[in-house]
């Protein structure tokens, strides 16, 4: 089920009314089921899928508690990484893999055939697996008790809120809120409707329709000209944010709805004044979870120069590999590696703290990530390595044009007005700025928002991009 | 303290619905007119309809399709006019529809509208799953969201949340596959395969051989397809059709129409030649089935099933209803036969060999895809509302073409052409030109003037010509490059 679908609509309400009116012992029995059914709406095998590597999980997790020694501790989480680890792969590389060694053999005249499986990249795959593997890490360290209660374990993983494209939890803050009684708290209720609002918003009608641009531009550079390859460029930038962003949005006002705390992540990316700090504002979770769990365990910066250099190139491999078997992911990975050593070396480890305050003087700073960024994306969002560099070649050359991008006004007004939220809502959050407006003010930001949600939506499916992954 | 809450909460629901309202005023003051334009265009259609009109017609593109080559390009519809001259004959025509659209569409026809017959049509490849599943289908869906019985602005909301189908490439295929390989045929003859799948997998295993035995690869793909389409028996998934057509019946007796039922001709000929007699006896129970089901609740249907030969079928390597000008004539014919029930006194047979027609008829009133037809005007008519204006921005007016050889064998001696003229006698310098070609290639260029008596009044023009032997082909058109424009209405062709 998706969130920008007619059956969210009903199917929201309608489990958050069942949540309140139920005893506390029985919700997380809802919630499950809620889960289930919203993720068996796109494809019931693989909710069994879900299932068992949950119950696998579970029993490891239990069975690594009961370990006394370290060795055998780490016995099982080495048989819990290469199961989870080997799931991901299996789904991602396994055609890319057979494809792979047929072109080779081919090559040499040996004419193998490899299988090639009838396989959907089961959604949100990427996300429960890694949301699972932090909860592993964290019992094998001793950070975490494990869970004892198999619903609750089974609820961790699979909170439909944030089930699909995250943000990735922690055990600590989403697994003990969901045995927490909740209280029906109409603050909760209406911050939360308003994330949502918001959330859709940006997903439905700024990343909807900046994608008709982008996919039309994309889908053939070469029948159109510099200046509307380099919009469809900047748009992409936007298209991508507004995309997750809106569904994290959607995802933190739907848990919200029922008193969790999911985590924020995204902090006006765009905004950022280094690549560093772009970093600590981007897909917060999911990067997170790659310092935790890889970077630091590598040795972080604490190992030496050349030791750190090497876990940022292969931080940022592994986080490129995870989106797919794609050269033009690991061209991006490797952009954002080259980027973080230059930022480091030229300003000598000096790129500035996250919180720090803005200054109108940091406003060059922004426009130049701005740029670096919007040229990684292009890689990020190209099928091939030949077609970005096909369509970085027909930006730079004049070449015949035979289409119009024509962007709508109202496009570019909504575009407008969303970045200037943006930069409006720079270290909080939309429900929390809410808050300190008089409530006319609250009341016509809401008007807006259904009304633009209702009427400027595109109408064509246009999938959040990170299903994909 | 709760109550306090849920009086919070109920005053924010009124506000909720008192935006509601105001963002549908505004949605409809400034929005949903381009809305229609842009998602919805086939409310033009309807709105497009001619209040004054009897019978009307709902095809898809069977309706409208011609061949390159046939003389008479009018649509189904346009032909059924010629056995229906004082009946007022419309359609709306879209392409991939189905009884599910058309109920939509039927369901938009103004309740002061003049119809009194609704022509319906009826095609057995859209009961199988490659249509239910079509790709088309998704847009066809969403084009009807902004026409729904609700407030715009929540046809709006449906529209922005997807509430239709969806599927994309990759989930609609593994679906119709799927259906092919658990669907067991429920037929009372035997049948050799259970399912579409052994079906299809056995023709592509045995093929099609060529003259000298060799797998014909073109030839069993056709082969294979025509398994897909027509393999079916009405089981559970035609069930989504008959109930369309069971609330199209119910709607037409709601609005006192006369209902019938356009069941379209398949390339039988094919299907036999191809698959066998096990295929073709599959379409023919399936047909049995929809005609007695119409037949239990009194609705005619025209059965075209088999009324159309496999060379009259314009595409060849595909499964199409797509004919040329003879088989829509038939389909035409047969329909009309079938409408004389209620309609015996307007009807006329056609002076016009249906299998080869000899007069051509342009009454200005609609498109019936002859050259030139951008001079069509609604300024005034001689009958109708339209007529054809020729001046210095379009000096060559409706423009009629063909080679002899495309007549019948009789009337390839000469030509009656005939039409209604109003111009300004003083200022404009009509001709009626024929242009004829020979053996050889040269053109003779017969400019015949058009005498008129005023602009607003209108005469009789009426010329002929004998054809010298050597003529192969025939242009005919109205030249007028002069300021003053020259006005044309029912213009009629007729060989000997």
């Amino acid at each position: 089920m998706l969130f920008n679908s007619i059956q969210f609509v009903f199917f929201l309400p309608l489990v958050i009314l069942l949540f309140y009116v139920l005893p506390h012992r029985f919700r997380w029995l809802l919630l499950l089921l809620a889960s289930y059914f919203f993720y068996m709406f796109w494809k019931v095998e693989y909710a069994l899928l879900m299932f068992s590597t949950t119950v696998l999980n579970y029993f490891t997790a239990l069975e690594m508690e009961k370990q006394v020694l370290k060795k055998d501790r780490k016995f099982i989480l080495i048989f819990s990484l290469l199961f989870n680890l080997g799931l991901l792969v299996f789904f991602k590389y396994f055609n890319f893999t057979s494809q792979f060694l047929t072109n080779i053999t081919g090559l040499l005249d040996i004419n193998l055939n490899f299988p090639l499986l009838d396989l959907l990249l089961p959604l949100g795959i990427s996300f429960y697996i890694f949301q699972m593997l932090s909860y592993t890490v964290e019992v094998y360290h001793g950070r975490q008790e494990a869970e004892h209660h198999f619903g609750f374990f089974a609820l961790y993983v699979s909170f439909f809120p944030q089930l699909l494209i995250g943000p990735i939890e922690r055990y600590q803050n989403l697994g003990l809120q969901l045995q927490q009684r909740m209280k029906f708290d109409n603050s909760n209720l209406v911050n939360g409707f308003r994330l949502i609002l918001y959330g859709l918003f940006i997903k439905m009608v700024i990343a909807d329709n900046l994608a008709f641009y982008v996919n039309r531009v994309y889908e053939a550079p070469g029948t159109f000209s510099s200046f509307d390859i380099f919009i469809s460029w900047v748009f992409y930038s936007f298209q991508i944010y507004a995309d997750l962003h809106g569904y994290t949005l959607i995802a933190l006002g739907s848990a919200l709805l029922i008193g969790i705390q999911l985590s924020e992540n995204f902090k006006s990316p765009y905004l950022s004044r280094s690549i560093t700090e772009f970093w600590q504002r981007w897909h917060i979770s999911l990067s997170y979870w790659f310092r935790d769990y890889l970077y630091l365990p590598l040795g972080g910066n604490k190992r030496g120069r050349i030791q750190w250099i090497f876990n940022v190139a292969l931080v940022f491999m592994v986080f490129a590999l995870w989106h797919g078997p794609r050269l033009t992911y690991i061209i991006w990975g490797g952009i954002f590696t080259l980027f973080i050593l230059l930022e480091y070396f030229v300003f000598n480890g000096k790129v500035g703290k996250v919180n720090r305050p803005f200054k109108p003087f940091h406003l060059s700073k922004v426009f130049l990530i701005f740029i670096l960024l919007t040229f990684a994306w292009i890689f990020f969002r190209s099928e091939s390595v030949l077609d970005a560099f096909q369509m970085m070649h027909y930006a730079m050359t004049d070449h015949s044009v035979s289409d119009q991008l024509n962007v709508k006004a109202i496009v570019w007004a909504l575009l407008s007005l969303f970045i200037l939220s943006d930069v409006y809502l720079y270290n909080t959050r939309y429900d929390k700025a809410l808050e300190k407006l008089p409530w006319p003010l609250r009341w016509l930001n809401y008007a807006f928002l259904i009304f633009a949600i209702i009427s400027f939506s595109a109408v064509d499916h246009i999938p959040f991009i990170y299903f994909q992954f | 303290l709760i109550v306090k809450e849920f009086a919070k909460i109920g005053v924010r629901i009124i506000a909720l619905i008192l935006i509601l309202l105001l963002c549908n005023w505004l949605y409809v003051e400034f929005f949903f007119e381009k809305d229609l334009e842009k998602h919805s265009s086939i409310i033009y259609k309807i709105r497009a309809l001619d209040a004054d009109t009897d019978i009307l017609y709902l095809g898809e593109s069977s309706n409208k399709t011609f061949d390159t080559n046939d003389l008479d390009r009018r649509k189904i519809s346009q032909m059924l006019s010629e056995f229906y001259p004082d009946l007022k004959i419309r359609d709306i025509t879209e392409p991939a529809a189905h009884l599910g659209i058309y109920y939509e569409i039927l369901r938009k026809i103004p309740g002061d509208s003049n119809v009194k017959t609704v022509v319906v049509t009826l095609n057995l490849r859209s009961f199988g799953l490659d249509w239910i599943y079509s790709k088309l289908e998704s847009s066809l869906q969403k084009s009807l969201l902004l026409l729904k019985p609700y407030p715009p602005l929540v046809n709006r909301f449906l529209l922005s949340f997807k509430a239709y189908p969806s599927y994309n490439e990759e989930e609609r295929t593994k679906t119709i596959r799927r259906l092919w390989q658990e669907e067991a045929f429920d037929t009372l003859s035997g049948m050799p395969y259970s399912s579409v799948s052994e079906w299809d997998r056995a023709m592509s295993r045995k093929g099609i051989r060529d003259t000298l035995g060799r797998y014909d690869q073109a030839m069993t793909e056709l082969a294979c397809h025509y398994i897909k389409s027509y393999a079916f028996t009405m089981n559970k998934h035609y069930r989504i059709r008959i109930q369309d057509m069971d609330r199209i019946i119910t709607l037409a007796k709601k609005r006192n129409w006369h209902l019938v039922f356009n069941l379209m001709a398949e390339n039988v000929d094919k299907a036999e030649l191809l698959v066998g007699e096990d295929l073709l006896s599959l379409m023919r129970e399936n047909r049995d089935y929809l005609v007695s089901y119409l037949g239990e609740r009194s609705i005619s249907v025209a059965d075209n099933l088999e009324a159309v030969e496999d060379k009259e079928f314009i595409d060849q390597d595909w499964t199409t209803e797509h004919y040329k000008q003879k088989g829509r004539r038939i389909i035409a014919r047969n329909l009309a036969k079938e409408l004389k029930p209620f309609y015996a006194e307007n009807y006329a047979e056609s002076a016009n060999d249906y299998t080869s027609p000899f007069e051509f008829f342009h009454d200005c009133e609609q498109n019936y895809n002859w050259r030139q037809e951008q001079g069509l005007s609604d300024e005034f008519a001689f009958s109708g509302k339209r007529s054809l204006r020729v001046d210095q921005k379009n000096p060559y007016g409706l423009t009629f073409a063909c080679h002899l050889q495309q007549l019948p064998e009789h009337y390839r001696n000469g030509v009656v052409v005939s039409f209604m003229s109003s111009a300004n006698p003083k200022g404009a310098t009509p001709k009626l030109v024929l242009d004829l070609t020979d053996s050889l290639g040269q053109n003779h260029w017969n400019g015949i003037p058009i005498s008129n008596t005023g602009l607003g009044e209108w005469s009789t023009f009426q010329t002929n010509i004998d054809f010298p032997p050597s003529t192969q082909s025939i242009k005919i058109y109205v030249l007028n490059d002069s300021d003053q424009p020259q006005y044309v209405d029912d213009l009629k062709i007729t060989f000997y």
